[in-house]
């Protein structure tokens, strides 16, 4: 024999689903507590640890005992209630709704809760806490939690409509917290903390450690939370004492978006060899969420055009453009001449909305005073490398296109029409690149080999053999395992069949070794041509030296590009793939 | 063409009927009516001596800030038809000497085009920017190319100087690295861009023409090809209002011994700047050098230009000092020059040094240029006593137009120019008490300062000079 629901409802201050009803005296004694308990309804179930209480019923002619559950989580919104179930020790109880269960929410729910007599026990004690509370109300109430936590988020970035990236600390005495949750309207999620990716907060420690008894240095976290967030309504954080006591913490949404948001959010971040793949197999995901938000839509710009491009190019050269704009002036200069102008296109992508002016003018001095026709394409945002060569690629007429750094500097006036040719007397090397050498003449790049790095999980980097050495004796075309993005020649059938970059890839690295192994999926592979070199400038490492988050973006590239290449890599000859 | 001064290379034909003059566009970062710097100077006379030997000669100027602007035009005419002023439109790159100006090369390459000139011969780069090799081939690809060198500025950054930034030790060469230690500001990278920058476009000069060979030797070291540099002395300036200056230019054409000194006593032409001491200008009664009885009147050595740490003014100071030390009481400095443009801090201590001066320092102050031959006739011998590398100072030619030997620093172009113990002598640049040690033989050793002087060749004139830029553009167009 079952019992019976009499009233049932979500209350949004409680964050919780309530109930009250009856179970048969030969079932109840066993009832109060922390139980498992299911919500069976039309459409689902839902269920978590409740709180169940004995309330007292005079109605009910010693056949059964009263009820009362408190059930901690979002508004199930599943159609209507069936049944409930509580485990207990000697099995499973239910409950069952029927024509008179009652259904209502709020505050009117609380009402016809607090009628109810809650039996004594602590169980009851714990309940009527809960009636008691009076909800979030947009302050922060930790301060009830008699001084037994101290929390805050210091960064709540949103990921796509319901998902936040949170990041912020928390320390407490040694077991005085329940639970945390993350609430929104109809919505609670339990922030499971402890499994978070954790951040050392040494400041946090120093400030509340002595008070909270506390030596966690680890106390910062990193926590992706989804389906957290119910769009327009206010967002706090619940934190709930082992005493049953609750205090709120309100979140605000960061004002950050895009790429300052993924800055931020990998501030404080520095993980190093095992811990790599754990941290950034939870980030992951939530990182190419904020880089497809950040990049959705966004191609809006404009052309100017400074001179007559040729109708039919032979090659566009597409240069995005970031930074330093300097360059360009020499990168122009050594164009300017030997026809170029008259065979070959050359696109400028502006990938920096603030130089757009300084660059328009730069161009334009450049078309008049060298003579080479320029396509300045000025986008509306800043999208990094991999998108700006996309929108230079969508721009191209030429049969070929040559991705080209900014940083790049051509020796012989002919290195295009070499590498050109190249690809034209060899059509089975799909991609073409030069020898690449740095200011000093030793080799910047002749191809890219991998080698596994053990402070970064052992992943599989780009590398490049021979580097900072002189060149050797080589001469034409070379194959190489993949090129570098630095410079690279292709068909534009090549680049358009490929998508061009993968844009999931960060600002700015390992998408060229990605499009080189997904060009081998059509067929064709890499060479370098030995007998063309260029200057190529190269920024200093970001593996090491940079700013922590630029490091961080470079492991995010480093996990896409592991995730997806990885164990093929490793099995090719000649790739050493243990660290 | 290095090593091979004008002077051996053939000197076809003097007679000027025989000749075929090239017509020339002489081109200078700044117009010679506007500013008198020593490339500007050169510039205007070579135009002058091309016109009066009857070439045809144009010459294109930089304005200055205070030159006239007519609304939307480059290049302007304000001075007669032959004679050009350019406007630039566009803050100037002084790093990579890149000129923004988006109207000067089609308005240069349409000029060239115009005057057809068979050598365009620039004494600049700066202002109108590398860039004007290359608008010059493209508008008049027949022209030839030449670039007079003033001083290091492509190769250093420093004001051109080969100084190091922070300690002023003298830089034997450039290097990337070494650039960017002295510009913490600018990287290696910027430098390798710098200086491929200013390569790629001089590749497009057909002749670099450096006044003296130690700086040609250093832009060899930079990268300009041996066989596009020659070593030639800048056109001198004006000698007009000197009356040595004809006695030079007919002796020098004739070949007949100096003449004497006029007797007349020149007067300078400023008062000291400070009026506290004791050092005022004596009356002058002396004579030429070759008058001088030693032991009638002290031997006077002068001291003319900027008194500026380069110029070595505080290294010129400490010598004096140690003379006196030293009792040679028989030597006087004579100071021609200024330095109230030079930073407060070593005004301070120029001013300290010239009160705390023995007698054997006269200040003179600033004077103006077109006295300066009649100031020369006034002393015995001449001191450079810079602490840098120099190019070929003007002040050598100068004194050797007024017979004078001179005392310099052993580096650079001065070291080039003063044969030790022929006509002038060497110190190690920098080391106060070399240079005392030298002044003190001078001062002492009877018939030295007469061996020197006699040791004095004269300077080219003007036309011979113009004969030898002549033979260069031959060459150049042959």
């Amino acid at each position: 024999m079952n019992g019976c629901v009499d009233i049932h409802g979500y209350s949004e201050a409680t964050g919780s689903y309530l109930l009250c009803g009856w179970a048969p005296i030969e079932t109840a004694d066993g009832l109060p507590g922390f139980r498992p308990v299911s919500l069976g309804f039309e459409k689902g179930t839902a269920s978590a640890e409740g709180l169940v209480a004995h309330t007292l019923r005079d109605d009910l002619g010693g056949q059964g005992r009263g009820v009362a559950i408190h059930l901690p989580g979002s508004d199930p919104a599943l159609g209507r209630l069936l049944f409930v179930e509580i485990e207990a020790g000697d099995g499973p109880v239910r409950l069952d709704s029927t024509a008179g269960t009652e259904h209502t929410a709020n505050r009117a729910l609380l009402d016809r809760m607090r009628q109810q007599r809650v039996a004594p026990g602590m169980s009851g004690e714990r309940l009527r806490a809960v009636l008691d509370r009076s909800g979030f109300e947009g302050r922060d109430t930790l301060d009830r939690l008699d001084g037994q936590v101290a929390f805050q988020i210091d960064e709540a970035v949103a990921t796509g409509t319901t998902g936040l990236l949170l990041s912020g600390w928390m320390l407490s005495a040694p077991d005085a917290v329940r639970t945390v949750r993350l609430r929104s309207g109809g919505r609670s999620t339990k922030l499971a903390i402890d499994t978070a990716i954790r951040l050392d907060r040494a400041d946090v420690l120093a400030k509340h450690g002595d008070r909270l008894r506390s030596r966690q240095v680890r106390c910062g976290f990193l926590l992706p939370a989804e389906n957290c967030l119910e769009p327009g309504e206010p967002c706090f954080v619940e934190i709930e004492t082992v005493h049953g006591d609750v205090g709120y913490h309100p979140v605000r949404l960061s004002a950050q978006h895009g790429l300052v948001a993924i800055r931020a959010a990998l501030a404080n971040l520095s993980p190093r060899y095992d811990e790599v793949a754990s941290v950034f197999d939870r980030l992951g995901p939530t990182l190419t969420a904020l880089n497809a938000d950040r990049l959705a839509g966004k191609r809006d710009g404009r052309e100017i055009r400074f001179g007559r491009a040729p109708a039919e190019p032979v090659c566009s050269v597409i240069v995005p453009l970031y930074g330093r704009l300097d360059y360009m002036e020499v990168q122009v200069a050594l164009f300017a001449g030997n026809g170029f102008g008259d065979r070959h296109e050359l696109i400028y992508v502006v990938d920096d909305p603030a130089a757009a002016g300084a660059a328009t003018h730069l161009a334009d001095t450049l078309f008049r005073r060298f003579g080479v026709p320029i396509r300045l394409w000025l986008q509306n945002d800043n999208l990094g490398f991999a998108p700006a060569c996309n929108v230079g690629l969508s721009l191209a007429a030429g049969r070929t296109v040559c991705f080209l750094n900014s940083d790049v500097f051509g020796t012989a006036p002919d290195w295009l029409d070499r590498l050109v040719a190249d690809l034209d007397r060899l059509p089975e090397t799909g991609i073409v690149g030069p020898l690449l050498l740095f200011e000093d003449g030793s080799v910047q790049h002749q191809g890219m080999e991998y080698a596994p790095l053990p402070e970064f999980g052992g992943w599989l980097f780009p590398t490049h053999p021979g580097k900072g050495e002189r060149p050797e004796a080589l001469s034409g075309l070379v194959r190489a395992r993949v090129i570098t993005g630095a410079c690279m020649v292709m068909t534009r059938e090549l680049a358009e069949s490929l998508g061009g970059f993968d844009e999931a890839f960060v600002i700015g690295d390992f998408e060229d070794s990605d499009l080189c192994l997904r060009a081998r999926g059509l067929g064709v592979g890499c060479a370098v041509d030995h007998d063309v070199s260029l200057f190529h400038l190269e920024r200093k490492s970001q593996i090491t030296g940079a700013e922590p988050w630029r490091l961080n973006v470079t492991l995010y590239n480093a996990w896409l590009h592991q995730k997806r290449w990885g164990r093929r890599l490793a099995a090719e000859a000649g790739v050493r793939a243990d660290a | 063409m290095i090593g091979t001064t004008a002077d051996t290379l053939m000197s076809a034909v003097q007679a000027d009927g025989e000749r075929r003059l090239p017509s020339v566009l002489v081109m200078t970062h700044s117009h010679p009516k506007l500013t008198r710097g020593g490339a500007e100077i050169s510039a205007n006379t070579l135009f002058r001596e091309l016109k009066a030997r009857g070439a045809k000669a144009w010459l294109l100027g930089c304005s200055s800030p205070k030159s006239e602007v007519r609304l939307g035009a480059t290049l302007t005419q304000p001075y007669g038809p032959d004679d050009y002023v350019y406007h630039p439109n566009a803050p100037f790159d002084y790093f990579k000497f890149a000129n923004p100006d988006p109207k000067f090369p089609d308005e240069l390459a349409e000029l060239v085009a115009e005057l057809k000139p068979d050598i365009v011969h620039s004494h600049h780069f700066v202002r109108f920017g590398v860039e004007m090799f290359s608008a010059i081939r493209r508008g008049w690809p027949q022209a030839k190319i030449v670039l007079s060198l003033h001083e290091y500025l492509a190769i250093c950054n420093h004001h051109g100087q080969m100084m190091k930034t922070v300690t002023y030790r003298l830089c034997e060469k450039e290097s990337y690295s070494a650039c960017a230690a002295c510009f913490p500001q600018h990287g290696e990278r910027d430098f390798f861009l710098r200086k491929r920058y200013l390569q790629m476009f001089f590749e497009d000069v057909d002749l670099f023409i450096s006044p003296s060979r130690f700086l040609a030797e250093r832009f060899m070291a930079w990268g300009l090809p041996e066989e596009k540099l020659a070593v030639l002395e800048n056109m001198p300036p004006e000698r007009s209002g000197s009356p040595f200056a004809a006695e030079w230019d007919r002796r020098a054409m004739s070949g007949a011994p100096q003449a004497e000194a006029p007797q007349t006593p020149p007067k300078p032409v400023a008062m000291p700047m400070f009026s506290g001491g004791t050092r005022f200008v004596a009356a002058e009664t002396g004579a030429g050098s070759k008058k001088r009885p030693s032991a009638v009147r002290p031997l006077k050595i002068g001291f003319f230009g900027q008194m500026s740490p380069l110029k070595g003014i505080t290294v010129l100071m400490d010598a004096a000092r140690r003379l006196k030390a030293q009792k040679i009481d028989n030597l006087v400095i004579e100071i021609y020059g200024d330095y109230s443009s030079q930073p407060l801090e070593f005004q301070k201590v120029v001013t300290e040094a010239l009160e705390e001066a023995g007698e054997n320092v006269v200040f003179h102050g600033a004077y103006d240029n077109s006295q300066v031959n009649a100031l020369m006739q006034r002393i015995d011998a001449m001191v450079i006593p810079s602490t840098w590398w120099e190019n070929s100072p003007v002040v050598i030619q100068e004194a050797f137009t007024n017979g004078k030997p001179v005392i310099c620093s052993n580096i650079g172009g001065m070291a080039e120019k003063i044969v030790h113990g022929v006509n002038g002598l060497q110190f190690e640049v920098s080391r106060p008490a070399s240079l005392a040690e030298m002044l003190a033989d001078l001062a002492t050793k009877p018939g030295l300062l007469e061996t020197l002087a006699a040791g004095v060749r004269p300077p080219p004139t003007a036309a011979e000079m113009l004969n030898r830029h002549l033979d260069l553009y031959d060459a150049v167009i042959a």
